[in-house]
């Protein structure tokens, strides 16, 4: 009879922080702020912008004279430093104009906000893209 | 003893039924919406400001705040919010969206969202969750 008791008893306990715990883990979540869609950053430096087109699971990057598709994230990050550092060397301010195309996610928008701001490259957001 | 005992059974089933309460009250269809990850988040969400969370689902359903209102329609969410930025404007208030979309949502609800804020000059911004990246 004691034992059963002690069995209800930490059944009861189990269930409380069970449930204890499902309550507290509510999602929580941080903010990014989307860019203006116009570069209203004033540099000193003239401005080259070159377009980052995001499909559903490859990129392309597009600047004057090239097209470069990328097929994963680390090969992207890769292109958008060396190309930035190009500018840079130019006297550029290099500004990436980011198109997310239908087939696009929000995960991958995201994934380049993160090389963006990771590598301190300026951004625009087409709104209009799609 | 019985009666301590007897206390101590009533005060684990007030407790469980408490959590339990809490627990499913948290089930709606804005807490279902896991939003994209992110490793550079450095925004702090804007403060002072009323603000209005949309969630986006992954077949292009909005929900508002907790999801008491949901939209399958762009152009009454637009409705919705101008009412919103009418009634901030007019009581002085500032009001912000945070944008809650699921991680595999197509980005263009996002953007239809963003350039509806955009119209009407509210600040918006993406609900992400900070991950330990790079």
């Amino acid at each position: 009879m004691n034992n059963r008791r002690f069995m209800i008893r930490l059944i009861d306990i189990a269930l409380i922080i069970l449930f204890g715990f499902i309550a507290i883990s509510g999602l929580k979540t941080e903010y990014v702020n989307l860019p203006s869609g116009s570069n209203s950053q004033v540099t000193k430096q003239w401005p080259h912008e070159a377009t980052l087109h995001i499909y559903g699971n490859y990129f392309v990057l597009q600047d004057t004279d090239r097209e470069e598709k990328l097929r994963n994230l680390q090969d992207l990050e890769v292109m958008m430093v060396e190309v930035n550092n190009y500018y840079l060397q130019k006297q550029y301010k290099f500004v990436i104009k980011i198109e997310p195309h239908k087939s696009s996610i929000m995960q991958s928008l995201i994934d380049v906000f993160d090389i963006c701001q990771r590598n301190n490259i300026d951004k625009n957001l087409n709104y209009d893209a799609i | 003893m019985g009666k301590s005992n007897l206390m101590i059974r009533l005060i684990d089933i007030v407790f469980i039924l408490l959590f339990g309460f809490i627990a499913v009250s948290e089930i709606n269809s804005a807490k279902s919406i896991v939003p994209p990850k992110s490793t550079e988040v450095t925004e702090d969400s804007p403060e002072g400001a009323h603000i209005v969370i949309v969630g986006i689902e992954k077949k292009g359903i909005f929900t508002i705040g907790r999801g008491d209102i949901v939209f399958t329609d762009l152009f009454k969410l637009q409705e919705y919010f101008t009412k919103v930025a009418y009634e901030s404007r007019s009581n002085g208030k500032k009001v912000g969206v945070r944008i809650r979309a699921s991680w595999d949502a197509p980005v263009e609800y996002t953007l239809a969202v963003a350039k509806i804020c955009k119209r009407l000059g509210l600040p918006k911004g993406i609900d992400v969750v900070r991950v330990i990246g790079k």
